[in-house]
């Protein structure tokens, strides 16, 4: 293999954005879907930082993050050039690779329902040409190296998450700001967090439909076996098809979902389908065929691990916010389930406890509604569920319907806080510490 | 640069190799043509304004119809003077004369005399070095100290960042004097946040500390600067306190400064036009110039005034700024009487005859000059105007007949430049799409209908027809035999007689024959001092006093367009995708403004509602609106400047302007 690199100076970097328009020229790519970005550090000009730009398309990773993580296979790596290419004819709009990828290389063509990203200029090197983008820089701070050896990236601003990317980045004048004789002094500057909404959910609500009933639906058969009980199989397969149905939904090309399957030696989305898909398929049969009880178990057991690859769907390097462990997070909301339906105590102390925990623990509530919608997610979520286990006087119904309305108000702000790592992220909280560290005198502007 | 067409369309647009000056690439807006020739809101055909005050596509013909039957009967009835011709800058080349010699052969005209952009400095370079002219940008590389004084290159001479950093590299110094934290700034050793319009006496204040301390060039002195006895006098009259109580630069700011200039050498001082759109502001330009030739850094390599290189300009009879004034006397048929920085006022007030039409081409003052409210009110005066245009701008909004413009690449002609020395071609590379016409076959078309004189006619005006274009443009580079269009076609041509180094050769054509630190004529021409004394401009708010309109608006330029230009399309739009105020959080904390709130920034001329986005380095007084934002996308940030002129030159004072902001609620 082969690995071309980007090479960004960034003392040279002006942030002007000749490559943005070259890219768009070059790849016929709409404004609003651009392929390449500028990134700018201190963009509100913190008088203690530097002010300088990344200007980011894809780095073609040594370990690309999209091409593992694509449930569909729809990635592959150029040999002759390392350049990561996706096949828009494979890919199924799932967008799985802009939550994985910390560069926001990948975009959504919501036009064609499929992902689109930055070729290297595949098609010019192919010609012997170096990607327009490298061509157009006014000041030659991007340039392109046919041969390179990408190598970690430490500089305030950048994502790491250990993908090899293939970008080395010069300069090391512009890591300090410049002497200025009118800036303000004691002046507060850190803007205030920006509050979570619901933005996150809305774009994300069929997932939230579907874990919520996927996690119901292995908790009631894994509590029908330990209780010697069938599940009912018309409501049950009802359940779980229309789960997977509308889960298919936020698919830009849904009539490529059988390709969600195919990465199952690395992606946890692929896991997450084939393994829900042969528990369900399992436990349908359970309710109409006499097996063993290690076979229940077992059927039980794929189900479990359906849920465990489901929280690992949403484990990313990187990302600012924890979803391991977190109060409605799916293996801890199935044993929380089948405690409540076995009445079972001993499963639902630690469960419950920790849920509370979990959740008072988290500050983000999103905006409006999360102060209102706490008690609620407390009150009627939780209380009764540790009462079934505390006195056993609460009816076992009651506390499930609890449950569900509070695991259905957690997993909303779950998906409502949801966040990956992106360059304007990296770069906000770096800014912060630099910012901090000169206050303290410690850093460089200081 | 080279331009790659595929079936009739703009592919790629790269940089020429063969110009030194822009050796790597193309700045953004040059890239945006693709998206600006082809874009979906150009004007493709005529437009006619209808009574419900949109437009509607009518033909050529009706539209040259109509056009021929209201200038003759202004003509017949007012005389050709009721006729205004307004040309800005948004296309150059040569092809641009054809419209004066139309309207000379319809009998007259009235027309703008001076500069919305830059002509306060070209007057001060005139008169105190003769001409405009600087050494070729590459041999930037060869400074050892560079002051970017009021100027921001890194968005908008982008093609000399790439010789700035050759020199950081080779050990070169860089200062930046802006009260902004601009994105030059950032390679920038200091940024000297000064006080807006003060710049002069900052420099004098400099040249104190070099007199006293001696650390002048005496042999260039000796040899090249006139007035340096009177100069020194003068600038004992600026002490540094009294230099830092003006500035607001600190008096140890002022020293290093002094210590830089006496001991590092060559130096540079790249100066922006912004700076010199004050009402002190040739006198401003004057002594930074004085700076340089008191320390022998003129006429080296590496060393100079890097304002304006008129180099390239040999085509003109009268160069610039001399070309900007009007005329002594009135004997020629266009009466040159208004002033562009006065245009609104102006307009209004000419009378024998007043203006009855307007024809506007390759400019927007509706936008661009100061005070819209006042140009609003003239145009809508008339009784009839026409706009020459590629989109429908704040100006072709006000217009009767719209016309479609070419762009560059849709006929050939041939440009100088204003900051490296190449005369180099615009080749004709596609037909020009939909209905457009060049300019010069609209106005033979209505000499035809006018029925103007046919020998004019031909001896001045294209036919239309490629071939009418490149003989006429052949007949123009006739004097010049280093110049074809054939020559041009493989390349950019260095201007013959081009100085790399301007002035090595020690010649300044002033009256004196030497560098003019004081000038005769700067009393005799616009009645300022011989010397260049430093004066406060005329609206300026003085910090920490209670005023009705105490804060600087300055009304930069940005990297995504030029003036009024490209703002439309819509990668320039995803890079910036609204107008905003830049303001300080101090300033805004005494408003109690938050940042991304709305607000009024307004004066007694006008006001626009707009965002506020703070910025935490921005000297604490001024506020930042960019330039350019038209009217119709919630800018028209010149319905608050004012129609003034600079104090020499016929420039507009922009960035005298004291505004405030509150809320919008």
């Amino acid at each position: 293999m082969r690995q071309a690199l980007f090479v960004l100076d960034l003392d040279r970097c002006t942030g002007c954005a000749a490559c943005v328009v070259a890219c768009n020229n070059e790849n016929e790519v709409a404004a609003e879907n651009g392929w390449r970005r500028i990134h700018t550090f201190n963009e509100q000009r913190l008088a203690t930082a530097p002010v300088f730009h990344f200007t980011l398309a894809c780095n073609h990773c040594v370990e690309p993050a999209c091409l593992h993580n694509c449930p569909a296979n729809a990635y592959t790596k150029d040999a002759s050039s390392g350049a990561v290419l996706l096949d828009q004819d494979l890919c199924m709009g799932c967008r799985y690779c802009t939550w994985v990828c910390p560069y926001e290389a990948p975009t959504f063509n919501p036009e064609a329902g499929v992902m689109e990203k930055c070729t290297f200029c595949h098609h010019r090197l192919q010609e012997d040409r170096v990607p327009a983008c490298t061509t157009a820089c006014p000041t030659d701070a991007l340039r392109f190296e046919r041969h390179g050896d990408p190598a970690a990236v430490d500089r305030a601003g950048f994502p790491e998450t250990g993908l090899l990317p293939a970008i080395r980045i010069e300069g090391s004048r512009r890591q300090i700001a410049p002497s200025m004789t009118a800036a303000p002094v004691a002046v507060n500057v850190a803007s205030p967090p920006q509050p979570v909404g619901w933005k996150g959910l809305a774009n994300e609500w069929s997932l939230w439909i579907f874990t919520s009933v996927a996690t119901l639906v292995v908790a009631w058969f894994a509590s029908g076996v330990a209780q010697g009980v069938a599940v009912d199989l018309p409501v049950f397969a009802a359940a779980g098809l229309l789960a997977m149905g509308i889960s298919a939904l936020h698919l830009g090309r849904i009539t490529r979902v059988w390709r969600a399957v195919l990465n199952i030696r690395r992606s946890w989305v692929s896991r997450e389908v084939v393994l829900f898909s042969a528990f369900f398929t399992g436990a349908c049969f359970a309710t109409r065929i006499e097996m063993p009880l290690w076979l229940l178990w077992s059927i039980a057991a794929l189900g479990f691990a359906s849920m465990f690859a489901m929280d690992m769907v949403y484990r990313v390097p990187g990302q600012p916010v924890l979803t391991i462990p977190h109060s409605a997070m799916a293996m801890l909301s199935i044993a929380f389930y089948i405690g409540i339906l076995t009445a079972n105590p001993v499963l639902l102390w630690p469960t419950g406890v920790l849920k509370l925990v979990l959740y008072l623990a988290r500050r983000d509530r999103p905006t409006p509604g999360g102060s209102l919608l706490a008690p609620i997610r407390i009150g009627v979520g939780l209380l009764p569920a540790l009462t079934l286990a505390a006195t056993g006087e609460i009816a076992v119904v009651a506390a499930l319907v609890g449950a569900v309305i509070g695991e259905l108000i957690d997993r909303a702000e779950f998906y409502a806080s949801l966040r990956f790592l992106t360059p304007g992220r990296q770069i906000d909280h770096d800014v912060v510490q630099h910012e901090g560290l000169a206050q303290m005198g410690l850093g460089p502007g200081a | 640069m080279r331009v790659e067409v595929e079936d009739g369309r703009l592919r790629a647009i790269e940089s020429h190799p063969a110009n030194l000056a822009t050796p790597e690439g193309v700045c953004l807006k040059g890239l945006s043509y693709i998206e600006r020739v082809s874009a979906k809101d150009r004007i493709l055909h005529p437009l006619q304004r209808t009574s419900a005050g949109d437009f509607e596509r009518i033909t050529w013909d009706a539209a040259l119809d109509r056009i021929t039957a209201e200038l003759i009967a202004a003509r017949d009835r007012h005389g050709p003077r009721s006729v205004f011709f307004y040309s800005g800058s948004g296309t150059k080349g040569l092809l641009n004369e054809v419209s004066t010699e139309f309207w000379r052969l319809f009998g007259g005209c009235t027309t703008t005399y001076g500069d919305l952009c830059w002509p306060a400095g070209l007057e001060a370079s005139r008169l105190t070095l003769g001409d405009n002219k600087h050494n070729a940008p590459w041999d930037l590389v060869n400074a050892r100290l560079i002051i970017f004084w009021g100027k921001n290159p890194a968005e908008n001479n982008i093609h000399q960042m790439r010789f700035v950093e050759e020199a950081i590299d080779r050990g070169a110094r860089v200062i930046v004097i802006d009260p902004r934290r601009t994105q030059s700034a950032e390679g920038a050793e200091l940024l000297v946040q000064i006080r807006p319009g003060t710049d002069g006496a900052l420099a004098l204040g400099i040249a104190h500390h070099l007199v006293a301390r001696r650390t002048v060039d005496e042999a260039f002195i000796r040899e090249h600067v006139h007035g340096y006895e009177d100069f020194t006098s003068m600038v004992r009259a600026y002490p540094p306190d009294r230099v830092a109580e003006i500035t607001d630069v600190p008096v140890e700011v002022i020293g290093h400064l002094a210590d830089l200039f006496g001991s590092t050498a060559p130096a540079s001082i790249c100066a922006g036009f912004g700076m010199q759109r004050y009402t002190n502001s040739a006198q401003t330009m004057r002594s930074l110039i004085a700076l340089l030739a008191i320390t022998g850094n003129l006429g080296k390599p590496g060393a100079g005034w890097i304002y304006a290189n008129l180099q390239s300009d040999i085509f003109s009879s009268v160069r610039e700024p001399l070309a900007l004034y009007p005329p002594d006397d009135d004997d020629d048929p266009i009466r040159v009487s208004i002033s562009t920085a006065l245009l609104g006022p102006r307009m209004l007030e000419q009378r024998d005859p007043e203006l009855r039409v307007a024809w506007v081409e390759r400019g927007n003052p509706v936008t661009q000059n100061p005070q819209t409210t006042k140009i609003l009110e003239a145009f809508r005066a008339l009784d009839f105007r026409v706009v020459v245009d590629q989109f429908l701008t704040d100006t072709a909004r006000e217009a009767d007949i719209v016309l479609p413009a070419k762009t560059m690449f849709e006929q050939t002609d041939v440009i100088g430049a204003y900051w490296h020395p190449y005369i180099q071609i615009k080749a004709k590379l596609i037909v020009p799409p939909g209905e457009v016409r060049p300019e010069t076959e609209i106005f033979w078309e209505l000499a035809q209908r006018l029925g103007l004189d046919a020998d004019g006619v031909a001896a001045h005006i294209p036919a239309p027809s490629d071939e009418a274009v490149e003989a006429w443009l052949e007949r123009r580079l006739e004097p010049f035999p280093e110049i074809s269009l054939n020559r041009l076609r493989q390349g950019p041509v260095l201007a013959p007689g081009t100085q790399e180094v301007a002035w090595s050769d020690g010649v300044y054509p002033t009256p004196s024959g030497k560098i003019e630190l004081l000038s005769e004529e700067a009393a005799e021409r616009w009645g300022a001092e011989v010397l260049p004394t430093y004066g406060p401009n005329t609206e300026r708010p003085a910090e920490g006093q209670a005023e009705a309109f105490p804060l600087h608006l300055l009304t930069p330029n940005t990297k995504n367009r030029i003036h009024s230009q490209f703002g439309n399309l819509p990668t320039i739009r995803g890079l910036e995708p609204d107008t905003s105020c830049e303001m300080s959080p101090a300033d805004a904390a005494d408003r109690g403004i938050a940042d991304g709130d709305r607000v009024r920034v307004f004066n007694d001329r006008g006001s626009v509602e707009i965002t506020v986005r703070f910025d935490n380095s921005l000297r604490p007084g001024c506020v930042v609106v960019h330039n350019g934002w038209w009217l119709a996308e919630g800018g028209g940030i010149n319905l608050l400047s004012a129609a003034r002129e600079t104090d020499m030159g016929h420039g507009a004072a922009f960035h005298d302007n004291a505004v405030e902001v509150e809320r919008a609620v």
